[in-house]
């Protein structure tokens, strides 16, 4: 019903007359359906009456026992007055009132035996004598009291923001001697009883998640007791990553590598060097080590395979459920028992981070699909703007000189160039996305950023394979999460972060596995991070020192910015979404110059990789 | 010369002065009869006393022009509207990223016997006093508008290697349009911007908008007039906020679709074809017919809406 909430957020604005605030109430049917005149009714409290004022009135009845009974009342009191004002402007608003009282009654005539002894009896009265009197019906049976309490919720058209609050005040200090909460005779009468009203169906308080990205200034850091731990424990200075445990430990979270045992041996020769010395390379495809009945990582060794393969790897869901590493023969020996029970804790947050990403991509999936037709729509615009078309040969255009003889000769008058059909734009894109665990309370709106990026890519056929990165132990880890080819985008939500992040090597990593394998004309890196590299596997002394040096701070942003400007000399064109704190906007802009774009919330998105597209492609062009 | 087609300026309030600059302008050079089919009669009319004085102005000042604006500011309305008030023959040119200088000059071709050139819309425009519309220039690229710097700027002229030099004629006038709003689309490049007046075009106003309806459709009774002006401002202000896009605040589709009403469709179905139905997302559509449903009954027929 995600979708129902901004409906009827799109009513009340509507309504309003603006968008840009967030309105306390939103109405519903039973059903979840949005109530579209109860909204349209919102939208004009809003428009007419003062929001600051109106709010801090329903703050206040919102402290009483009776609040929803409250709310109830005085919405029906608003909805008369908002109705008067707006008739003249709005005359459709006479038939949708008639339609709204109708379904009141349609609706009163589907509620349960339990719904019904639910409701405030008060409420229901009052609302059944509003529509009724809207829709022609005959009035229910009324008391004197209730007959004077209905006349008092017909507020006129007439009141502005003064003369409604006072009107909303004396209903309910008159019928209820509602006071302010703490001063002497709050609610010491009043016949109705404190339950629900059916209202509260109808019209509910919202507290709605936002989209805001919040980042603290974390470096690898987790303090929310999740497998956060992982990075405290690893933050213990590390005294060699090349460690067969590390490699154990980091086989047992992730799963096996999915390079070869020699193919690694080359990469690492080749990039761990210099102040990546004592790092190593782990490269994880997430489908193979997803399946259940995977064969042994062609990296693993003799005397591990010794230990027969296994039913459940790491990442398949019974891996945890049954113990996991106890259950595998072999595996675990290089594991201590502490690395064992963390193992089994990162499995199982892996597994939760899943799940909360799946459950948030599914709350947000019109706001989601929107964006990814908005990106989609935007992107074949920016690359139909960068592509060339192909010369076609015609007999009008530029003249061919090598061709000009076939004219006179053959006849042939096929010897003009003009503009053909235009060609694929030659560019493919691969995304990056941090997956250390300061970006832990954003994974769920990472893994759908990586998604929106990736499926809108697809969309214009553009190949696209989407990387996490992270890395612990003094191991960089990349698990893949779409490959080139593969068309579903699904896996990207198997998004994990935690551990540290060291930007350099995973960029130089996926520039030296880009290069082997990719040869279209443009190449784009898009890298979703937060700016802020920083990993346990120590730098080496500068030349004539002896201390090693962290790799944080600026000598890690030094290193990341170098390993950018590698991969665009290599021609692959490396750009950031960056999304996180301002603390690190310089550390930003030294590591990608000029070609980044921020944002801080979903929606932002599209429109800020639509700008970097074009940037890239202008750039790739002026090059050129 | 038709004294009537200055009406809709004079109702506006446009300066006498201006009127009166048309009118020698048009006469100075009269267009030869084979071209008068180009001169356009407009279906629409222009409404904003300020755009049109600053646009005739620059005109009479031998400016090219260069209508930027969001969409639904009606700037081709405008460029349509002026080549109709100048009476000059109008020449359409559609940008797209294909565009190249053979297609705005001209190309080589063979007539059977020999190699020769084929003037393009821009070389005949240039030629023959025309008003060259150069709609969505920023979609072209920069490169391929390099052509038209010589032809734009003081020395009216396009020089084509190895063929003619082509004075450009002094009635001639170029009226681009750009929507830099949309995107993906380029900036022009600051020498090009530079040969150009640029004029911003407004969001048409709400009684501007009032005024086209009733031209259109004077009969239309002035509560359904109303509702459907607001309509389309409510739509225009939701595709702003990035809540639907930018197909639903279609002002064609809005005109459209009460000419439907008139046929005899009822409002429910001519707004589903014009607007609602050119998105083709499920989810946009509900919230545009949302919109809808807040100001025009689904059941409204032709005699309900119009007999005013």
């Amino acid at each position: 019903m995600r979708g129902e909430q901004r409906r009827a957020l799109n009513t009340i604005w509507n309504a309003a007359g603006r968008y840009q605030f967030d309105p306390p109430f939103m109405a519903f049917f039973p059903d979840g359906s949005a109530d579209f005149y109860f909204n349209l009714i919102i939208g004009f409290v809003e428009k007419w009456f003062d929001p600051e004022r109106m709010e801090t009135l329903f703050e206040r009845v919102g402290r009483s026992a009776r609040a929803d009974e409250f709310d109830d009342l005085l919405w029906l009191g608003l909805e008369n007055c908002v109705y008067e004002k707006e008739i003249g402007e709005r005359p459709i608003l006479a038939q949708l009132r008639r339609e709204r009282a109708e379904k009141f009654f349609s609706l009163g005539s589907t509620l349960s035996r339990q719904q019904m002894m639910l409701q405030s009896m008060l409420t229901q009265t009052m609302q059944e004598v509003r529509w009724a009197e809207v829709s022609g019906r005959r009035m229910p049976p009324l008391s004197g009291r209730e007959r004077r309490m209905a006349g008092a919720l017909r507020f006129p058209g007439s009141l502005d923001t003064e003369g409604v609050l006072l009107a909303c005040q004396q209903f309910l200090s008159v019928y209820f001697r509602w006071r302010e909460p703490g001063e002497k005779g709050e609610e010491a009468g009043g016949q109705a009883e404190n339950v629900p009203g059916i209202l509260r169906h109808l019209l509910r308080r919202e507290t709605r998640q936002t989209d805001s990205l919040v980042i603290r200034a974390g470096t690898g850091q987790c303090g929310d007791g999740s497998s956060g731990a992982l990075a405290h424990r690893t933050g213990i200075l590390h005294r060699s990553a090349r460690t067969e445990q590390d490699l154990a430990y980091v086989e047992a979270c992730f799963g096996p590598c999915a390079v070869s045992e020699h193919d690694l041996g080359v990469l690492e020769s080749e990039l761990c060097v210099g102040d990546d010395k004592d790092c190593r390379i782990w490269i994880v495809n997430t489908r193979q080590a997803g399946s259940a009945a995977r064969a042994l990582s062609p990296s693993r060794r003799p005397d591990r395979e010794a230990g027969g393969s296994r039913e459940n790897g790491p990442d398949s869901p019974d891996f945890a459920k049954e113990g996991g590493l106890e259950a595998e023969d072999g595996a675990d020996q290089d594991l201590s028992p502490q690395d064992r029970r963390d193992v089994r804790r990162v499995r199982a947050d892996m597994e939760r981070q899943k799940g909360k990403n799946r459950v948030f991509y599914d709350a947000h999936r019109q706001e989601i699909a929107s964006t990814i037709r908005r990106l989609s729509a935007g992107m074949n615009t920016v690359l139909e703007s960068y592509a060339w078309p192909l010369p076609e040969e015609g007999r009008a255009g530029q003249l061919e000189p090598e061709k000009a003889y076939r004219l006179p000769v053959l006849q042939d008058p096929d010897v003009f160039l003009h503009p053909g059909n235009e060609k694929e734009p030659d560019l493919s894109v691969e995304l990056l996305l941090d997956a250390s665990a300061s970006r832990q309370r954003n994974a769920e709106v990472i893994a759908a950023q990586g998604r929106i990026l990736a499926e809108s890519l697809v969309r214009c056929h553009i190949p696209v394979r989407v990387l996490a990165f992270c890395s612990l132990r003094g191991v960089t880890v990349l698990r893949i999460l779409k490959e080139w080819k593969e068309f579903s985008c699904a896996r990207i939500l198997d998004y994990y972060a935690g551990g540290w992040n060291r930007d350099g090597l995973a960029i130089r990593t996926a520039d030296a596995l880009r290069i082997r394998e990719d040869h279209h004309a443009r190449r784009l890196l898009l890298v979703l991070t937060d700016a802020s590299p920083n990993d346990s596997a120590k730098l080496p002394p500068v030349s004539g020192g002896v201390l090693r040096r962290e790799y944080e701070g600026a000598p890690a942003v030094e290193a990341a910015a170098s390993a950018v400007r590698a991969a665009r000399e290599d021609g692959i064109h490396t750009a950031a979404v960056f999304a996180g704190s301002t603390a690190h906007l310089g550390s930003l802009s030294r590591i990608y110059g000029k070609e980044y774009v921020c944002i801080r919330k979903l929606d932002q998105l599209a429109a800020a990789v639509l700008e970097l597209l074009r940037m890239t492609l202008q750039e790739n062009e002026n090059r050129s | 010369m038709s004294e009537e087609k200055f009406d809709v300026l004079r109702q506006q309030g446009v300066r006498e002065e201006l009127i009166a600059g048309i009118k020698r302008y048009s006469s100075d050079a009269p267009v030869p009869e084979e071209l008068l089919p180009r001169i356009p009669v407009p279906e629409y009319h222009y409404y904003g006393k300020e755009v049109l004085e600053k646009a005739i102005s620059a005109i009479l000042c031998g400016k090219n022009l260069l209508l930027t604006g969001p969409k639904a500011t009606g700037k081709n309305v405008l460029a349509e509207n002026l080549s109709y008030l100048f009476g000059r023959p109008q020449w359409d040119v559609s940008f797209h990223i294909g565009v190249d200088a053979s297609y705005l000059i001209g190309t080589d071709t063979y007539d059977g016997r020999a190699v020769t050139f084929r003037p393009g819309p821009i070389t005949l425009c240039a030629r023959e006093g025309g008003f060259g519309v150069l709609d969505e220039i920023n979609m072209a690229r920069n490169e391929a508008l390099a052509v038209l710097h010589s032809a734009l700027d003081f020395r009216r002229v396009i020089d084509i290697p190895g063929y003619e030099r082509i004075p450009v004629s002094p009635k001639t006038r170029f009226l681009a349009t750009m929507n830099y709003g949309y995107a993906g689309t380029r900036d022009l490049n600051e020498a090009l911007t530079s040969r150009f007046a640029v004029l911003e075009m407004p969001v048409i106003g709400e009684d501007n908008l009032k005024r086209l309806i009733m031209d259109k459709f004077p009969d239309i009774k002035p509560v359904f007039r109303d509702q459907f002006v607001r309509l389309f401002f409510e739509l225009n202000r939701k595709a702003e906020n990035a809540e639907i896009s930018d197909r639903a605040p279609d002002l064609r589709g809005l005109l459209d679709a009460i000419q439907l009403i008139r046929a005899g469709v009822t409002s429910g179905d001519a707004l589903a074809m014009c607007i609602t139905d050119k998105t083709f997302d499920a989810y946009e559509r509900s919230l545009i017919t949302d919109v809808i449903r807040s100001r025009i009954p689904t059941d409204l027929t032709s005699t309900d809406v119009f007999g005013a």
